[in-house]
């Protein structure tokens, strides 16, 4: 018999109340160390790089410690320029926009009208905005002969809204059509002088 | 009043508490230490007339006031001679022998669950205790096989009316107090006599003779333990420490008186264990004891005497 007293007849037996306190204890200290673990693991994520650094300072020369801030400037830079160049791009494309819905449609299909010889065919018409300013037209003609072509650049060039009206390719298709793509500067007429 | 002066522990107060109820009398003793205790402070109060009373059935405590009383007296004599500075864990609790029945039985195969153990020790008390199964409250142990032939295990099983202990926790509980151990009275003096620590009184020599010189080796012992409870006799007979037989009477025994009953005791013990009684303690107040000791002179057994603080001490060291 391990106890001295080998019965004991008590309705809370001291080693069950003693063995319950142990349990608590244990629990008790349990919950501490896990809270103080997570407390370090806290202190330690949350440490300043700054305070690292100037604690390690010792340990990095002062030129390396230069060199890196220049390397560190020129991707800097080198970032801004491609940041700068994508947003140029998208400017650009909104310039396009902009300028493909102030491109005057009406008023150049007006006057092509005008100056369209009756056997003559506009396959494409294709205005742009030019680099320099003002408004490109390129064009595609076509007829069976190369007389009315010739008379369609005749006619541009006479009348006051296309300047420098260039041939750009003539060719004769598979359907016995001649082809004439030329290239003409438009002047808006509330532009004309 | 007994006081010792001992010195705070280092961790603090580790002060222990044992409180005895006899017949007629309330004890308390504050030990300190935690393997042996050393008693820092013991008293005992005379209980109200007919306050207590002995016995299986209940209610016992016919006075609780009165005893509670008569507690807090001794609790606040403590308190005063600066020996019981905080709420102790739990209390030791000695209750007279007459509240209790043993039963040792047979054990087939090796020691049961404690859930199963609980139910043989209550079962092999349905015979002694005197109410249903269901309101007994028992412990139990097992006790070793002791090598004759045809021994097995055995379960020591000792057990009351749940409805009495509850009445005398109860009562503590009253001091704001929890029991941690209630034993009876006899088997916390046979602890203290076995531990050999502690002796009130008496010589050892004294009353050798037919049986030997006291024998204080743990083996081979055969202790007959006499505790009167301040009016309430137990007597408790181990053999190697193992209790054996228990007994408790109704009515109060005189110091004189016990060597009427040491006969019947002894030829009990001749044929029915077949053994002899070695070894006689007697625990009881001092005037008890010697009385008692006196009265036994005539039997030639050793007797040495036990103090109720010996057994207490005993009770809080379990």
């Amino acid at each position: 018999m391990a106890s001295r007293i080998p019965i004991n007849l008590a309705a809370h037996p001291v080693e069950r109340v003693r063995a319950a306190r142990r349990i608590v204890s244990i629990a008790a200290a349990t919950l501490l160390v896990i809270t103080a673990a997570h407390g370090a693991l806290y202190a330690w994520v949350s440490w300043e790089p700054a305070e690292e650094l100037g604690a390690v300072g010792p340990a990095v020369a002062p030129e390396q410690i230069a060199a890196w801030r220049v390397e560190v400037d020129r991707l800097a830079a080198v970032a801004d320029v491609q940041r700068a160049r994508a947003a140029a791009n998208a400017v650009g494309v909104g310039n396009e926009l902009v300028g493909w819905r102030t491109i005057p449609w009406r008023s150049i299909f007006a006057d092509l009208e005008e100056v369209l010889p009756r056997r003559v065919r506009l396959e494409v018409v294709a205005p742009s905005l030019a680099p320099g300013g003002g408004i490109e037209v390129q064009m595609t003609a076509s007829a069976d002969d190369t007389g009315p072509l010739q008379d369609l650049m005749l006619a541009l060039e006479a009348h006051p809204a296309f300047a420098e009206v260039w041939p750009q390719r003539e060719d004769s298709g598979v359907d016995e059509f001649m082809r004439l793509t030329l290239r003409a500067r438009y002047v808006p007429r509330e532009s004309i002088p | 009043m007994q006081t010792t002066g001992i010195g705070v522990g280092f961790f603090g107060n580790n002060e222990r508490v044992a409180i005895g109820l006899g017949a007629r009398r309330a004890r308390l003793l504050v030990g300190r230490g935690n393997g042996r205790v050393q008693q820092v402070f013991a008293d005992s109060r005379r209980l109200p007339e007919a306050a207590l009373r002995v016995g299986l059935r209940g209610p016992v405590i016919n006075d609780r006031d009165g005893v509670v009383a008569a507690l807090r007296e001794l609790v606040g004599k403590a308190k005063a001679a600066g020996v019981l500075r905080r709420t102790p864990e739990t209390v030791a609790l000695l209750v007279a022998d007459g509240a209790f029945k043993m039963v040792v039985g047979p054990i087939e195969g090796g020691a049961p669950s404690r859930a199963d153990g609980d139910r043989m020790a209550t079962w092999l008390l349905r015979e002694l205790v005197p109410v249903d199964e269901s309101e007994i409250r028992a412990d139990w142990s097992m006790l070793e096989a002791t090598g004759a032939e045809g021994s097995g295990p055995t379960m020591l099983s000792v057990g009351g009316v749940d409805a009495v202990m509850a009445e005398y926790e109860a009562t503590v509980a009253a001091l704001g107090w929890t029991v941690g151990r209630l034993v009876p009275w006899s088997f916390a003096a046979a602890a203290a006599g076995r531990s050999g620590g502690d002796v009130a009184g008496g010589d050892a020599g004294d009353n050798a003779g037919a049986d030997g010189d006291l024998d204080a080796s743990a083996a081979g012992r055969r202790d007959l333990v006499l505790c009167d409870a301040d009016g309430a006799l137990g007597a408790l007979f181990q053999t190697d420490g193992i209790p054996r037989l228990h007994r408790a009477w109704r009515t109060p025994i005189t110091g004189e008186g016990v060597a009427e009953q040491l006969p019947t005791l002894r030829r009990y013990v001749n044929d029915h264990l077949e053994t002899t009684i070695g070894n006689l303690w007697l625990c009881g107040d001092s005037a008890w004891a010697a009385a008692a000791a006196a009265a036994c002179e005539l039997s030639r057994i050793p007797t040495r005497i036990l103090s109720p603080e010996a057994a207490l001490c005993a009770a809080i060291e379990g």
